[in-house]
């Protein structure tokens, strides 16, 4: 158990977010959000920063294989004292390798073989082999948003699959966050939330701009391409 | 026992409630008034009322200032174990109260600022504590009344 340090300023200078990570805007653009948590000190915003590069997708080098993620995400809970920053990385990289083992399964491919357990079986892995013909590998009970994942995967509907993942983990990390107040874990619980909200909303504007690009394609045919 | 040590914890008991209520408060008010700036950085109005939330917790020195007075006498080896007990019980109590409040009136700070229309209800977490803050000082007023005062005819 570590001493968590109090943020008070920082914490109280957070707006709000909302109620669902479907239902708006981003609260607070990234440059500003980015600022405000030069209040952390030195060592939190060091963790900060590591979970932040391990995490999200704007910082990930899309060359990394399997086992280099594997490597970091070891690296990172060998150098985490935190539990809430450990239960993160934890529950983050096991939901991403969920996710990349379905890929694998519809790929055609055999079960992984990766481990999240350093020098051990694991016992995800295991499982996963055992049951790689079975619906959800018999996960659904322990992974309840596995069945509605594979289900709108299969259907090719990836938007609904993310939202999906993004519910689930949106639902887990609001329950955490009514157990922290002004503490470096309120900010980390602040922060996953609002990446699911940014990623979210930018994904919008993302099919925005690519519906907008039909929308005038269509508009002006051949002129369009020619442009 | 060296008559010293008595005449110390004695002096101590005197002094508890201010020094213990001011070390709460110094907390209380700090947690608070962090909380408070860092709502400003969010709200464009209001910031008044949550400078005043913030403030709450200093109410915890006033009245260990009022029960030092009351315990204020000539200290002597019989009055000082009621002086001890009393200064510093009550002190304890008071530290406690406002660096709870402070830490209520933070999240009245965070909640009010999302939500301005819940001022009122917001803080009346804080003024539960408050209230215990009173019962310690009160009832340490009227104990401190059976307290004999040496040299008193």
């Amino acid at each position: 158990m570590t001493h968590s340090r109090s943020y008070y300023t920082l914490v109280a200078s957070l707006p709000a977010l909302p109620s669902r990570f479907d239902a708006g805007r981003v609260p607070i653009s990234w440059p500003t959000l980015r600022d405000r948590l030069r209040m952390l000190e030195l060592p939190d915003a060091k963790v900060t920063r590591q979970i932040g590069r391990f995490f999200l997708w704007a910082r990930q080098s899309l060359d990394q294989t399997d086992a280099q993620v594997i490597e970091r995400y070891h690296e990172l809970m060998r150098h985490t004292p935190n539990s809430l920053v450990r239960h993160l990385i934890h529950s983050r990289t096991e939901s991403r390798l969920l996710i990349s083992a379905v890929r694998r399964h519809r790929m055609g491919l055999g079960p992984p073989d990766w481990s999240l357990r350093a020098g051990t079986d694991d016992p995800l892995v295991s499982h996963l082999k055992k049951n790689w013909s079975e619906p959800n590998f018999s996960l659904g009970a322990r992974y309840r948003w596995m069945e509605a994942f594979v289900k709108h995967y299969d259907q090719g509907d990836m938007r609904m699959a993310q939202w999906v993942t993004f519910n689930e983990r949106w639902r887990d990390w609001t329950r955490i966050a009514e157990r922290y107040n002004f503490t470096f874990e309120a900010v980390i619980v602040y922060l996953v939330r609002w990446e699911i909200v940014d990623r979210w909303t930018s994904q919008n504007a993302e099919v925005g701009k690519a519906r907008f690009a039909n929308l005038i394609k269509e508009t002006l045919g051949e002129y369009a391409e020619s442009r | 026992m060296d008559d010293t040590f008595w005449l110390m914890l004695g002096w101590a008991g005197i002094y508890a409630p201010l020094s213990l209520g001011a070390i709460g408060s110094i907390l209380g008010c700090s947690a608070a008034g962090q909380a408070a700036c860092g709502a400003m950085l969010d709200v464009e109005t209001g910031y008044g009322r949550l400078v005043g939330l913030s403030a709450l917790p200093s109410s915890q020195t006033i009245y260990g200032i009022v029960v030092m007075l009351s315990l204020n006498r000539p200290v002597t080896v019989e009055v000082a174990p009621g002086l001890f007990a009393i200064g510093v019980m009550c002190g304890v109590a008071l530290l406690f109260s406002a660096w709870y409040q402070g830490q209520c009136c933070a999240s009245a700070v965070h909640a009010t600022k999302n939500k301005p229309e819940i001022f009122g209800l917001s803080a009346a977490p804080a003024a539960i504590v408050e209230g215990f803050a009173v019962f310690a000082f009160i009832f340490a007023l009227i104990i401190a009344v059976g307290l004999p005062v040496p040299g008193a005819v």
